[in-house]
């Protein structure tokens, strides 16, 4: 029991944790018959974290050979569609900043799956055989063809709400080898062949122009302002108005909400006629032509219509250095949300979220709490008392911060993003019991204040 | 601090019950501690040193054989008046030993056998008196410190034991008053997004002991419990510190040379 907190403590001083992105398009379009409509942007995976580094020099200390710490993996659809034909080879590129990244480019949904929703299922493996885990993309609505209707908000799951992320790509002529993905690169947006990145939508507040990125809630309309913000690098573009495209027209009286795979384009603020546009790798302005006939009307060129889809990601954190067996990770569990209840002698804390089991027990930094398994997505467990991290006077003076995780009981660590506080409650020390002003004789200072010292140390005078 | 120490009357009055002393004791012997002046100079040093020449005194005494103190812990209200009474006694007594304290002793010690019953009984009595003056200079210490310390309306008089402990309390409370110059936070005031404050007690702590350094502050009514979502903090976190880039018009390109400008991030942006 001892050891395994020695060994909590030991992680959380250097959690060397192993964690798989996967990042996906919210929609799939269907593909008929023999046509293969390739998801896009292509689901990526990314390797993160020290753990993989240290999981690769374990196994060369343990003389392994060059190749058998390398990850492989598969990816595919989940339910019949296990079979290899319907599961592609992944196979991990190291980047400059030290993730592993690969995307699975040839994946599609033929329309004999009768299914409105699936996910995407990764499995990963180390190179000498031994399994890692399955892990699970978000699920993703199948669409027949991008709604060519006015969309209604009523369709909600269609349109793009303010805060949401999304992939923006271009694609030449319809063709798959010529797209083309809005990411960022060395500090510089760029127009990428091989990665995409996903932008968080904002509406801003026409009235407040400038400044701390006024943000509204709400669908993302037609002719609205908006700000892209890069999720990864924290990236922006200046303020731009969304404009809906009909051939490669930007249409500037349109207002209607902007839909999953709408063709747009976006206008810089304020300027006469400027729009985001890709040349080759490169992101740049192109003024367009005013439209003689129409006045709400501008010509654009093909690099300034891109195509936008919303975009969500599946996060799995783990770390296997005080497991004592080799079974895979998953079911990676997932907190979502928590809720404190009690108080008084005993608090609470019913934790929310996926993948639970009763092999999991919810630890508050290297505290082990009491936890209760009720079903896959509820627990409960009692907060520890906050002596528990520590018997000295200062553990109690100040507020206490421990790292909330999920230890399995074969010793798997599995982070959460949840950290929990605990913070001191005076019996409050408050200034209507101090007179505030220096004006009044020190007489009667004195008296409130050896009042106030007797009204807070009862129980000092109450020891003998 | 002048002005605080102005209502503490009882500082004043502290060392009074020396400087009654003085009536008894016309030797110069018996004074040379005793100088009206070290009391202004400084009340903390005589003090300590007077405390000290008792100690020393009454350790040497213990050493003695025969000499059976009436060690009394009588209260200064009592005793007084018995002071007087023996006061003559100790006058006599004390009258032509010019020697330094220790040698005066030594020298009585020398001198015991020779001793008759009747001087003898005058030693006893004499040191008698000299260890109730000590007990009677300590005594009033602790009036004069009890007389600072905040109590309780109904609470009988402090014991000594009590009245250095709340002492300690007392003086943590004042340095921490003076220190956290705002009160400490109101309930409430925090914007956690979790609804209601949960609070719990304490389990298993120990009770406050006058060498905790919080001794004497307000005891915790327990601790508020809240949770943070960092993903959360974090997302809103690219928002606030987001850096702009604007894309390049080549057309400005063509024309000038200092199209880097075009690249830099609106000031607002910049932090």
């Amino acid at each position: 029991m001892d050891t395994m907190r020695d060994g909590v403590c030991r992680y959380l001083q250097f959690p060397a944790d192993q964690t798989v992105l996967i990042l996906h398009a919210k929609v799939a379009q269907k593909s008929y018959g023999n046509e293969k409509r390739f998801f896009c942007p292509p689901p990526c995976i990314y390797l993160s974290g020290s753990g993989w580094k240290l999981k690769q020099e374990q196994f060369q200390a343990g003389g392994m050979e060059d190749l058998g710490y390398k990850v492989c993996g598969y990816m595919g659809l989940d339910g019949m569609g296990t079979s290899h034909t319907e599961t592609q080879k992944l196979s991990f590129e190291e980047q400059a900043d030290c993730k592993k990244f690969s995307c699975a480019k040839a994946l599609y949904i033929s329309d004999a799956d009768k299914r409105k929703h699936f996910q995407l299922i990764l499995k990963l493996y180390f190179s000498n055989g031994q399994e890692i885990g399955t892990f699970y993309s978000k699920m993703i609505k199948v669409i027949s063809k991008p709604s060519q209707k006015k969309q209604s908000l009523k369709n909600a799951d269609l349109c793009i709400s303010s805060g949401s992320k999304v992939s923006l790509f271009n694609r030449l002529r319809s063709q798959t080898v010529s797209t083309r993905y809005l990411s960022v690169e060395g500090g510089a947006f760029v127009a990428s062949a091989r990665q995409w990145a996903s932008f968080m939508l904002y509406l801003v507040d026409e009235g407040g122009s400038s400044g701390d990125f006024p943000r509204r809630e709400g669908y993302i309309r037609y002719g609205s302002v908006v700000q892209l913000v890069c999720t990864v690098t924290g990236m922006a573009l200046p303020p731009m108005v969304i404009r809906k495209v009909n051939k490669q027209f930007a249409l500037l009286e349109v207002d209607e909400p902007v839909s999953q795979l709408h063709k747009c384009a976006f206008q810089l603020q304020g300027s006469p006629r400027m729009y985001l546009c890709l040349s080759n790798e490169k992101v740049i302005q192109f003024q367009a032509s005013p439209c003689p006939k129409d006045a709400n009307r501008e010509l654009l060129n093909d690099g300034s219509c891109w195509t936008i889809i919303g975009t969500e990601s599946a996060e799995y954190t783990f770390n296997d250095s005080l497991a004592k067996s080799r079974d895979p990770v998953t079911p990676v569990p997932l907190i979502t949300s928590l809720e404190l209840n009690g108080g008084g002698d005993v608090a609470m804390l019913e934790v929310h979220g996926e993948c639970f089991s009763p092999c999991l027990k919810v630890w508050f930094g290297d505290v082990e709490a009491e936890t209760m398994y009720r079903n896959p997505s509820s627990m409960v467990c009692v907060v520890p008392d906050v002596s528990a991290f520590g018997s000295e006077w200062r553990w109690l003076r100040y507020p206490v911060t421990v790292p909330l995780s999920l230890i399995r009981t074969d010793g798997l660590v599995y982070a959460t993003s949840f950290s929990f506080t605990y913070t001191p409650e005076q019996t409050c020390l408050s200034s209507q019991h101090l007179p505030s002003s220096l004006s009044q004789d020190s007489d009667s200072l004195l008296d409130s204040i050896h009042h106030e010292f007797t009204r807070t140390n009862f129980h000092l005078f109450m020891q003998n | 601090m002048d002005a605080v120490l102005e209502h503490f009357p009882g500082l004043d009055a502290f060392p009074s019950p020396y400087f009654d002393e003085e009536d008894f004791f016309t030797d110069q012997s018996s004074r040379d501690h005793l100088d009206a002046d070290e009391f202004l100079d400084g009340r903390v040093d005589f003090l300590a040193g007077q405390m000290h020449e008792y100690y020393k005194e009454g350790r040497a005494a213990e050493g003695g054989e025969d000499c059976n103190f009436s060690f009394s812990s009588s209260s200064s209200s009592s005793s007084a008046g018995f002071l007087y009474e023996c006061g003559d006694a100790a006058c006599t007594l004390s009258r032509g030993c010019g020697a330094p304290r220790r040698r005066r002793w030594r020298a009585l010690r020398r001198r015991r056998r020779a001793r008759s019953e009747a001087e003898l009984q005058q030693l006893r009595q004499a040191a008698n008196v000299r260890e109730r003056r000590r007990m009677q200079s300590i005594n009033d210490a602790f009036e004069g410190l009890r007389a600072h310390i905040p109590t309780l309306p109904y609470e009988k008089r402090l014991s000594k034991v009590d009245t250095l402990r709340l002492a300690i309390g007392y003086i943590n409370f004042l340095s921490e008053l003076v220190q956290s110059d705002l009160p400490l936070r109101s309930p409430g005031s925090d914007g956690h997004s979790q609804p209601k404050k949960v609070i719990i007690c304490h389990r298993g702590t120990r009770p406050p002991s006058p060498s905790d350094p919080d001794y004497g502050l307000p005891p915790l009514a327990g601790h508020s419990l809240s949770w943070t979502d960092e993903k959360q903090l974090k997302e809103q976190n690219i928002i606030r510190t987001a850096k702009v880039w604007t894309p390049e018009d080549p057309r400005k390109l063509n024309k000038s040379s200092l199209n880097n400008i075009e690249n830099e991030p609106p000031f607002d942006f910049v932090s």
